[in-house]
């Protein structure tokens, strides 16, 4: 069964170490009527095994649509994903336990990426219970992973049984971080996960999921519109507007000496205290 | 002179009358702009809806709020509504939700031109069109005749501005006016925020999460902390000799840019610890 | 005010559903019993709302017709969720060309006016309270499956059922952990709007003679009785008349309280 050579692509990964983890060529998204609107135009990148990859851009640069086109939730329109060296593009949601299983989510807005109606403890290990990821991960104990869980992202046990309306927006992020580690996945995609968050509880986020990508060797995928909170947490940078790669390089590059008109834009716009 | 003077304001909430807002008291005068800083459920945003009159009804409201020398609580909803948009007005979060879907935005506008002034319809459109010049929209004729899903984001939030802006207000209430905002384009709206304030001589309450945003356009600070004001004084001081723990922790986490990469960043918690981190 | 919508809703119900309780213990006298000799007797003590054309008691009537207009209203309204329900789910979540059939089939069963099926089903099977139910039940099954598709569309675009989908859970486990519970309460208010339709709409047919056989005592029966004598003794219309007009009441405000009280909008003021 395929689900079976999944679970062990997943485990056996050395073999493969040289291969870029995720290959993405000339990846086009059109939507509307005759596709004219081009969410993502001709991009092409390669995240390597541990690499910390931000996505920069403003809204409309394409940023969510790229993400949810590496995780397998949308199609695009022509262009090549492959993960671990197996295409996904096209893929049937059957085969793709390999790729469910090794990545995973976490959204803006923990507001509305957590059901109101169910309680921490069944959000945090709703992915345990998938049918692909019980047959990669065998033998997980979902009560002991949940414990764990909570714990890496700082959050009392008791969390378990509470609904994420009981909580703060910071927390909330935590719980929605906690849910992305259950199945211990290799990749992390942040889609802007602290933009919705009060600058001050920001710094603790950003902290947290520093310390996890450090600790658990995650490979982080990184997405934000702001270029301030991108150079701590990221090795690299690629910046999209209307579609297109902009600028990519090293977050240090990108940083020191921007090459694009439009990265230096966003460098001068980030806000500064004025005395 | 004090244009806006509040003294002792309360607010609960409900039947369990919860404290949103503890005897806050502070003055403002004209053209002065005042930044409200503080996380969410500090009571920053029940603050500006106080002035406004526009809490709901099951808020509880005590203390005073004179504004120009008119008590304002305890004033019938009717009569605080006839100084709504005329001589105090507000710029929203959110500029897609703050305006009507149906209707073309010049329309609006000019909407709460004439609720006021009562003009007839000609000269309406023409001080419209000129107040959406001023906020920097350049073709403001088609803006004016474009409706709100028509535009961008920046657009739209340049056409609450210049709702709230075109009947001269002594007062402008701004709650997170650039957060719904791309970075690029808040910096935009912030510059234009305080070059319109210096044309129309305004006052200005900011309220916002973020002491970097506040700075743009206000020279004075209160921090505001679980309905309490814990410190207050111009922005300079307070971002050079902040006294509360609590401020010194906000200081500490606005200038992220300042830290080096890969360093852990400064919370607040590490100036500020409370029981469990909210 | 939203409250005192809920509470006057609920009550309403309450009694409605306590009249048809405590008829199946006790009435007065015997709500089939005819007695000529005690034709439209005006409000006593010995019959409380007087007695009807046939010289039964009224209020007897009254209790046992609160029966059928429970049932009625429990059946039709069930089998208006049974099948509406997963329709508007499957339309909902499957989107595409799934969703544009079940739209359109549902149109043309919304257009197909609800009285001509009632009379079609009476006619084919005979009139009884049963084939007026069915009757209500799949006319109304329209209604609930575009209340169903709405919300389910709202819950699928929210970013929860993203990342249980990003975690490789299946269409059905996002059906039962997600959409459902998300939806219920909408369903809720629907259920109970419904429910008032339902009662009408049975106190029309059987006011037609399209539901009810001769016997069985229902407040659209009562009606029917009453309007041959509704000069002489308008009392006889105004008692299931007002019955009627209390049960609708009833459950359309109950469904307008429970909307209001679970508007997210309006829950989260602080």
């Amino acid at each position: 069964m395929s689900a079976d050579d999944a679970g062990g692509g997943v485990l056996g990964t050395s073999e493969t170490s040289s291969e870029p983890l995720y290959r993405v060529t000339d990846l086009t998204r059109s939507f509307g009527r005759g596709g004219r609107v081009r969410a993502l135009d001709g991009v092409s990148l390669e995240v390597r095994r541990g690499q910390r990859l931000c996505i920069v851009g403003e809204s409309g640069s394409g940023k969510s649509t790229l993400i949810r086109l590496m995780a397998a939730l949308d199609r695009p329109t022509s262009g090549e994903i492959s993960f671990e060296g197996r295409s996904i593009v096209g893929m049937r949601e059957r085969e793709l336990g390999f790729l469910r299983a090794a990545v995973q989510l976490v959204f803006q807005d923990p507001r509305s990426s957590l059901n109101p109606r169910m309680t921490v403890g069944s959000i945090v290990t709703e992915p345990l219970r998938s049918a692909h990821l019980r047959s990669a991960l065998d033998a997980v104990d979902p009560r002991q992973r949940l414990t764990e869980v909570l714990r890496a992202v700082d959050l009392p046990t008791d969390a378990a049984t509470r609904y994420p309306h009981e909580f703060s927006g910071g927390q909330r992020q935590r719980i929605a971080i906690a849910r992305a580690l259950a199945p211990d996945p290799a990749v992390l995609i942040a889609d802007e996960p602290v933009s919705a968050l009060d600058v001050s509880v920001r710094a603790q986020v950003l902290n947290l999921l520093s310390d996890l990508v450090a600790a658990r060797g995650l490979t982080l995928i990184f997405v934000s519109h702001d270029l301030a909170v991108v150079r701590h947490l990221c090795d690299s940078v690629i910046v999209l507007k209307q579609g297109r790669i902009e600028e990519q390089g090293s977050a240090a590059q990108v940083f020191a000496h921007p090459r694009a008109a439009y990265t230096q834009a966003l460098l001068a716009a980030i806000p500064q205290i004025r005395l | 002179m004090t244009l806006l003077a509040v003294r002792d304001l309360t607010v609960r909430f409900g039947r369990r009358r919860l404290v949103a807002v503890d005897s806050i008291s502070f003055d403002l005068g004209p053209r002065q702009r005042l930044g409200i800083i503080g996380e969410s459920g500090s009571g920053k945003t029940v603050t500006a809806l106080a002035l406004m009159g526009l809490l709901p009804e099951t808020a509880q409201v005590s203390g005073s709020i004179q504004l120009a020398g008119r008590e304002l609580v305890g004033l019938p909803d009717s009569a605080i509504a006839r100084l709504r948009g005329d001589l105090m007005s507000m710029v929203f979060q959110e500029p897609m939700t703050a305006l009507d879907p149906t209707m073309r935005v010049g329309r609006q506008v000019a909407e709460v031109l004439l609720l006021h002034a009562g003009r007839s319809g000609g000269p309406a459109r023409a001080q419209v069109i000129e107040m959406l010049h001023r906020v920097g929209l350049s073709d403001s004729e088609r803006v004016a005749d474009s409706y709100p899903h028509q535009l961008s984001g920046g657009q739209r939030q340049r056409c609450l501005l210049a709702m709230a802006l075109i009947n001269s207000p002594d007062l402008v209430i701004c709650d997170e006016p650039t957060t719904a905002l791309d970075v690029t384009v808040q910096a935009k709206v912030l510059r234009l925020l305080d070059e319109v304030l210096t044309a129309e001589s305004a006052a200005c309450v900011f309220i916002s999460h973020d002491l970097a945003v506040v700075s743009q356009v206000c020279s004075d600070v209160l921090v505001m902390l679980d309905g309490r004001i814990v410190e207050a004084g111009p922005v300079a001081r307070l971002f050079t000799a902040p006294e509360h723990p609590y401020t010194r922790g906000l200081v500490a986490t606005s200038r992220i840019d300042e830290v080096p990469p890969g360093a852990r960043l400064p919370t607040v918690e590490d100036f500020f610890p409370r029981e469990q981190a909210r | 005010m939203r409250r005192l919508s809920l509470w006057l809703g609920a009550a309403l119900v309450a009694l409605v559903v306590l009249m048809a309780l405590v008829s199946l213990v006790w009435t007065p006298y015997d709500p089939t019993l005819v007695v000529p000799g005690q034709r439209l007797q005006n409000p006593s003590a010995a019959h409380w709302l007087g007695t009807d054309a046939m010289g039964i008691d009224v209020f007897s009537r009254l209790l046992i017709g609160a029966q059928t207009t429970i049932v009625v209203g429990v059946v039709s309204v069930s089998i208006a969720a049974v099948l509406g329900v997963p329709l508007g789910m499957l339309s909902g979540q499957a989107g595409g060309w799934v969703d544009e059939v079940v739209m359109r089939v549902t149109d043309i069963a919304y257009a197909f006016p609800a009285l001509l099926l009632a009379i079609l089903l009476a006619a084919r099977f005979g009139a009884s309270p049963v084939t007026a139910m069915i009757a209500i039940g799949l006319a109304t099954i329209p209604s609930f499956a575009r209340v169903t598709r709405a919300g389910t569309t709202q819950v699928m675009s929210s970013e929860f059922v993203l990342a249980a989908r990003a975690s490789g859970t299946r269409w059905p486990g996002v059906s039962m952990r997600h959409v459902l519970p998300n939806i219920a309460p909408l369903i809720g208010v629907q259920a109970s709007v419904t429910f008032a339709l339902a009662i009408l709409a049975e106190a029309a047919l059987s006011y037609l003679g399209l539901s009810t056989a001769a016997i069985v005592p229902t407040w659209g029966k009562m009606l029917r009785d009453a309007q041959s004598v509704m000069f002489s003794a308008p009392l006889q219309a105004l008692w299931p008349g007002l019955a009627i007009a209390m049960a609708v009441l009833g459950f359309n405000l109950l469904g307008d309280g429970l909307r209001d009280l679970l508007d997210p909008r309006l829950r989260e003021v602080t």
